[in-house]
C-alpha cells in the first residue's frame, strides 16, 4: 500500500501563526506551512532550517512584488507593465524581479529588500487570521528556480506583534485590511470641519480610481500601512465608505495569467505511458518516443498559455534546453523549430549509431543509447519542472513530481538498449 | 470524509495519478500493485472496505478478471463498485468485464477528470440504489 507521512496540522484558534512560526524556528524545521481560512483565503509560508524562506498568498488581492516595488518607490507602474510584457513572451523564463534587475530598473539589493518586505508584510497580515486551519508539510517544497530568503523568525514575530497592536485600532474602519474597498461619500459628512494635510489629500484623491488601500498605496508610492493610517479616520468620519470586498481565491491578475494550474499534466503522462508501452521493442523507436513526449508537452503548454491569453515565445524550448544543458549530445544538436523537436532528423541521427550490425560497435551503440535517453529524459524532466514552478500549491507540485518520477522509473524499466 | 476508492494497478504512474487526482477531489484513496496484496490487506483489516475499486485488467499473478471474481464472491465486497482499467479496447474485453460483475470499463490512456466523473456517477447510482433498501430495512426492522 502507498502511504504518506502525516503532516503537522491543527486549528488556528488553538495555535496562532506566531506560536507556529516560533515552534518552527526553534525546531530548525524545513517545509511548507499551509494556512487556510474558512472564506477560502490560503497562504503558504516556506521555512528552511528554521528560517523563513518565502511566502505567498493565493488571493486575487494579495500583496505582489509589484505592489511592494511601487510602495517603496523603487519602480513605477509603467516599468512594471513593460517587465510584465516581457515575461508574458516567455512564461517559463525569468521572473519579474529578475527582469527588472536585468534591465537595470532596480538593483539586486533592491530586489532582495523588496522580497524581504513582501514576506514581512504578507506574514503580518496572515498572522491576523483568527479562524482556519494550518498544515505543515515537512521537506523541500520550494518551486524550482526559487531562491530562498533567510529571515530570522524572531524578526518576523516582532513585526507581527507591532502590526497586530496597530491593526487592533484600524480594523474597526478597514475590515478587510489592505484589501478593503473604499469609495467617496456622495455628500460631505456633517460635523466638525475636515482638514487634510498634503499626504492625506493625495491618498483621498486616488480612492475612487484605485479603491483598495493596497492599490491606492501602490499608485501614490507610499507604504500601505501609512496609507491605512491616513484613510481609516476618514472612514470613521464617513467621508469614505467601505464597500464589499472583491478579493477571492486565486492569484493576483498578472500571476494568474502566468500560472499553469490548468496544465493537465496527469492526462499527458497517462498518454506518454501508454505510448511508451507500444515502443518497448525498438531502441530507436524509444528514443524518438522520448523526443515526441517533449513535443507533446510543449504543444499542451502552448495551448494552456493561449487559454490564459499568452502567446508562448517560439524559442521557449530551445532556451530552456540550452540553459539546462540538454541541447546537445554526441556532437549532435537537437533541431528545434517553434518549440517542436524535429523527430525525423533526430531519428536519422539515432540510426547512424544504432542500426549497425557490426558486433564491434555494439558497445558504442549502447553508450549512445544511454547518453541519448539520459539527455532526453533530463530534457523532459526540466520541462516538467519549469511548468511545475508555475503552480502555486506545494501539495500539487509534490504530487506532480511523484507522478513524473514514477513515469521515468517505468521508462528505465522498459528501456531496451541495443544488444 | 469522502468515499474510499481503491486503485489496483501494476503501473506506479497510474497509481500515483489516480491517488493524487482522487484526493484533490475530496475522495480517500489507497492503492496496490496487484490483487493479492489488496485482498491480503482487506483480510487483515489494514484498509476498510472500499466504496469503489479501479481495477487494472493486465495485472501480474492474478489478472483483473480473476481479482474481480474473487472480490465479488466475498460478501463484504458485494456492494463495492468495480470499474476496470485496460490498455485494450475490444468488445470481448468489455463483455468479460460485465461477466465478472464490473460496472464499467475505462480505456488507457485516460484523462483523470473523466475517470473521476465516472467514479462519481457510479457512486451516486450506488447511493440511489442503496437508499430505498436501507429505508425498507429501517421500516421493517
Amino acid at each position: 500500500m502507498v502511504t504518506e507521512a502525516r503532516p503537522l496540522e491543527g486549528s488556528l484558534d488553538e495555535f496562532g501563526l506566531v506560536e507556529i512560526l516560533q515552534m518552527m524556528g526553534l525546531g530548525n524545521m524545513t517545509g511548507a506551512l499551509h494556512l487556510r481560512r474558512p472564506d477560502g483565503r490560503t497562504g503558504i509560508i516556506y521555512v528552511h532550517d528554521g528560517f523563513l524562506a518565502t511566502c505567498t498568498e493565493l488571493n486575487t488581492e494579495a500583496l505582489t512584488l509589484g505592489h511592494v516595488l511601487q510602495q517603496l518607490d523603487m519602480a513605477s507602474a509603467d516599468q512594471l507593465d513593460e517587465a510584465y510584457k516581457l515575461q508574458k513572451q516567455n512564461p517559463l523564463g525569468k521572473r519579474i524581479g529578475e527582469l527588472l534587475v536585468e534591465y537595470r530598473i532596480i538593483t539586486e539589493e533592491q530586489l532582495q529588500d523588496a522580497l524581504r518586505t513582501q514576506l514581512f508584510w504578507t506574514v503580518r497580515e496572515m498572522a491576523q487570521w483568527q479562524e482556519g486551519t494550518y498544515e505543515f508539510l515537512p521537506g523541500h517544497h520550494l518551486a524550482a528556480e526559487s531562491v530562498p530568503l533567510r529571515i530570522d523568525v524572531t524578526r518576523v514575530v516582532m513585526e507581527v506583534l507591532r502590526y497586530s497592536q496597530e491593526w487592533d485600532e484600524l480594523q474597526h474602519f478597514l475590515p478587510d485590511g489592505m484589501r478593503t474597498q473604499l469609495k467617496m461619500a456622495f455628500e460631505i459628512p456633517r460635523g466638525p470641519l475636515l482638514k487634510f494635510d498634503l499626504h492625506t489629500w493625495r491618498a483621498v484623491s486616488h480612492v475612487n480610481a484605485y479603491r483598495t488601500i493596497r492599490r491606492i498605496a501602490s499608485a501614490i508610492h507610499q507604504p500601505e500601512l501609512e496609507v491605512a493610517r491616513l484613510l481609516a479616520p476618514l472612514v470613521e468620519r464617513a467621508l469614505l465608505i467601505v464597500m464589499e470586498s472583491k478579493s477571492r481565491p486565486g492569484l493576483p491578475g498578472p500571476a494568474q495569467r502566468l500560472s499553469l494550474e490548468s496544465f493537465d499534466l496527469f492526462s499527458l503522462i497517462s498518454q506518454m505511458e501508454q505510448e511508451w508501452l507500444r515502443r518497448t521493442e525498438d531502441p530507436i523507436n524509444q528514443l524518438a518516443g522520448l523526443a515526441l513526449f517533449i513535443n507533446w508537452t510543449m504543444k499542451n503548454l502552448t495551448e494552456t498559455c493561449e487559454h490564459n491569453g499568452i502567446h508562448l515565445s517560439p524559442d521557449t524550448l530551445a532556451t530552456l534546453l540550452k540553459r539546462e544543458g540538454f541541447f546537445r549530445m554526441n556532437g549532435y544538436s537537437l533541431k528545434i523549430y517553434e518549440n517542436q523537436i524535429d523527430i525525423e532528423d533526430f531519428t536519422q541521427h539515432c540510426r547512424r549509431f544504432l542500426d549497425r550490425k557490426d558486433g564491434r560497435q555494439v558497445t558504442e551503440a549502447a553508450d549512445f543509447y544511454e547518453l541519448a535517453s539520459t539527455t532526453l529524459m533530463g530534457a523532459l524532466r526540466a520541462t516538467f519542472q519549469a511548468i511545475n514552478a508555475r503552480i502555486a500549491s506545494p501539495h500539487e507540485r509534490m504530487q506532480n513530481e511523484e507522478v513524473w518520477e514514477a513515469l521515468f522509473l517505468g521508462f528505465q524499466k522498459g528501456e531496451r538498449p541495443p544488444q | 470524509m469522502g468515499n474510499l476508492v481503491m486503485i489496483i494497478d501494476d503501473s506506479l504512474t497510474v497509481r500515483k495519478i489516480m491517488e493524487a487526482s482522487l484526493k484533490r477531489e475530496g475522495f480517500q484513496a489507497v492503492s496496490f500493485p496487484d490483487g493479492l496484496q489488496a485482498m491480503d490487506a482487506l483480510a487483515r483489516g489494514e484498509v476498510p472496505v472500499p466504496d469503489l475499486i479501479l481495477l487494472d485488467i493486465g495485472l501480474p499473478k492474478m489478472d483483473g478478471y480473476e481479482v474481480a471474481r474473487a472480490f465479488k464472491q466475498k460478501n463484504r465486497l458485494g456492494n463495492t463498485v468495480i470499474i476496470m482499467l485496460t490498455g485494450r479496447d475490444g468488445v470481448l474485453d468489455k463483455l468479460k468485464c460485465r461477466w465478472v460483475g464490473a460496472k464499467d470499463y475505462i480505456t488507457k490512456p485516460f484523462k483523470p477528470a473523466e475517470v473521476i466523473a465516472v467514479v462519481r456517477q457510479h457512486l451516486r447510482s450506488q447511493e440511489v440504489a442503496a437508499g430505498p433498501a436501507m429505508q425498507g430495512l429501517s421500516y421493517y426492522g
